[in-house]
């Protein structure tokens, strides 16, 4: 592709290599200009606003004493420092609003574990309207009961905890393996493993649901969760298989069995009944996020993407998955965040100084645990245009309380299931993980693929041949990162950030547009 | 009246500058990741959770 120069002259810090020492945070904020420098000042005290209200929950200090995971969460505006940089104009503020909301919905959750939790604010009425439910789940089969909480537990424990700080999961992977796990399977299960053997998560919940998704060491954790749930905890757990070839018809009934089972489970159990015109509410919700979703997919094809990064990834994760339809706050974000999206089009605003390549990012990502694709954007000018996680919901689902769409409601509620972040497309064949990504990238007028490749992650890696045959055979540049997720011991920042330099200087032989940040000091950082 | 008003821009004017500091030199997680977490982990190291597989 040619070049494209950003004619804006960008106010502030010119070298963001600065701002990088070897120490566990940066080495000062970033200077963004007066305006721009303000705006993320109020919304870095609105931050701490946010943790302060956290902090007066009910069971708080019990818990930040009695969890190692918490402690983390003191450093949540480091984890925005990361996914800021460089940002100016619409695209800060598309950032903030974004990950100001996923902060706010984690923050609602820690708040509701430590609330339920028997060990801290033991609150025992809460915690029996609560259902546990997996990190990796969609919480589709939820949307009916508004009465009930879908109780996320792995998310504050695990998954957001890594966005914070990069070491927050190696204490845990030690734990599971001196009980004999083995080190090469994904770092982010065996971390949920480890968690559940060293007895660190919230106690809470009337009871379970567990799904098979996404991949098979997310099965193999789900196992010794499960065990530690109902032996010793008391808590009955459902497992729900979503079937793996999910583009094929013949399943769907049984995926829509599956989801009828869960929800019998659910009530069983907690005692609640099943509410259509929740449903049918929530259904509304979820296709307007699709809507929404697929209106910023329209505009980052465009030679003006807007709405890019690990923060674009994010907000969808928890949009569809850990809201799925049941919260009326997320329209009123994906409100703004459309707002600031158009505006920016509009004013034909660029997200960096300049665009050399349009890229897809493919594969397993370990992109929120580092500031990579912003990385890519300031020091090589690759814009990273969508990720795999972000591919997800295609269609619109029934909304309208008929007979004929009750049923069909079932059938829906499995399609979001089957299409869940990551699942969808590590999930069903070659089909949804090689062909699918060469048609989005003519969508999406792709130049380059930056394929993540997560060597613990045995559901990619029998691709490899395929994806580079046919990368070849299409003339799309195709960069291989390496990395091990959450177990930085593996691969260090500056190791995944050498494999890219190594692409851009010896195959592309370009110059990058920033070397203050080629490289960069920061492995040992947070 | 005036000499309240003049007060207390006073008081918001230090405030605003202070909170700044803190934010711009990164001095609030500095102070966490270097002095606070520190103690959260020797804490946590020296607790005996009930390991069971």
């Amino acid at each position: 592709m040619d070049v494209m120069k950003n004619e804006k002259i960008r106010k502030g810090d010119a070298s963001l290599g600065v701002l990088y020492d070897s120490g566990k945070v940066r080495r000062r904020r970033e200077w963004r200009g007066f305006k721009d420098t303000l705006y993320d000042f109020g919304q870095w005290l609105k931050l701490w606003g946010i943790m302060i209200n956290v902090s007066l929950g009910r069971g708080f200090f019990k818990g930040l004493f009695r969890y190692r995971w918490m402690v983390n969460y003191l450093a949540v505006p480091h984890m925005i420092d990361k996914f800021t940089i460089g940002q100016r104009d619409e695209a800060l503020r598309i950032t903030h609003t974004a990950i100001g909301y996923v902060v706010k919905d984690v923050a609602l959750t820690i708040k509701r574990c430590l609330r339920a939790d028997s060990r801290s604010g033991n609150d025992v009425k809460f915690s029996d309207r609560c259902v546990l439910v997996d990190e990796n789940a969609m919480t589709s089969f939820l949307m009916g009961f508004p009465d009930l909480i879908a109780l996320q537990r792995e998310v504050p424990t695990m998954f957001s905890a890594n966005l914070i700080n990069q070491d927050s999961a190696v204490h845990y992977i030690d734990v599971a393996q001196t009980f004999g796990i083995p080190g090469d399977v994904c770092p982010m299960p065996e971390t949920e493993a480890g968690i559940s053997i060293e007895d660190d998560f919230v106690v809470a919940g009337k009871c379970a649901v567990q799904v098979n998704t996404t991949c098979d060491g997310s099965m193999m954790g789900n196992g010794i969760i499960a065990k530690r749930l109902e032996k010793q905890y008391h808590i009955p757990t459902f497992q729900m298989a979503a079937p793996l070839r999910h583009r094929s018809e013949d399943v769907q009934t049984y995926a829509a069995e599956e989801i009828k089972a869960a929800i019998a489970f659910i009530e069983e159990h907690t005692g609640a009944r099943w509410n259509w015109d929740a449903y049918f509410a929530a259904a509304k919700r979820v296709n307007n996020t699709t809507r929404n979703r697929l209106e910023w997919l329209d505009i980052n094809s465009t030679p003006y993407p807007q709405f890019v990064g690990a923060v674009f990834s994010l907000y969808n994760d928890t949009n569809y998955m850990g809201n799925c339809g049941r919260s009326p706050e997320f329209p009123l974000i994906d409100e703004k965040i459309m707002k600031l999206v158009r505006r920016g089009y509009e004013k034909k605003s660029m997200l960096c100084r300049e665009y050399r390549h349009r890229c897809l990012v493919w594969g397993v990502q370990p992109q929120y645990v580092i500031d990579m694709l912003y990385w890519m954007m300031e020091c090589w000018g690759v814009v990273p245009l969508t990720d795999m996680l972000s591919m997800v919901i295609e269609r619109e689902i029934a909304e309208e309380d008929t007979p004929e769409n009750r049923e069909q409601a079932y059938y829906d509620m499995a399609y979001l299931s089957e299409n869940m972040i990551m699942r969808n497309h590590t999930h069903g064949g070659y089909e949804v993980l090689v062909d699918q990504l060469w048609e989005y990238c003519e969508k999406m007028n792709a130049d380059m693929v930056m394929m993540w490749e997560h060597i613990s992650c045995k559901a990619l890696t029998a691709m490899h041949g395929q994806f580079e045959e046919q990368a070849r055979a299409r003339g799309i540049r195709l960069v291989w990162v390496s990395h091990d997720l959450c177990d930085p011991r593996i691969y260090s920042r500056q190791a995944i950030r050498d494999q890219f330099n190594r692409y851009m200087r010896t195959v592309m032989r370009e110059e990058p547009v920033d070397p203050s940040l080629e490289v960069l000091p920061d492995d040992e950082a947070w | 009246m005036i000499r309240i008003l003049i007060v207390t821009a006073v008081v918001i004017a230090v405030l605003f500058a202070l909170l700044f500091c803190i934010y711009f030199f990164n001095l609030d997680m500095k102070f966490i990741v270097n002095v606070v977490a520190p103690l959260f982990e020797k804490h946590y190291d020296n607790r005996k959770n009930d390991q069971y597989v």
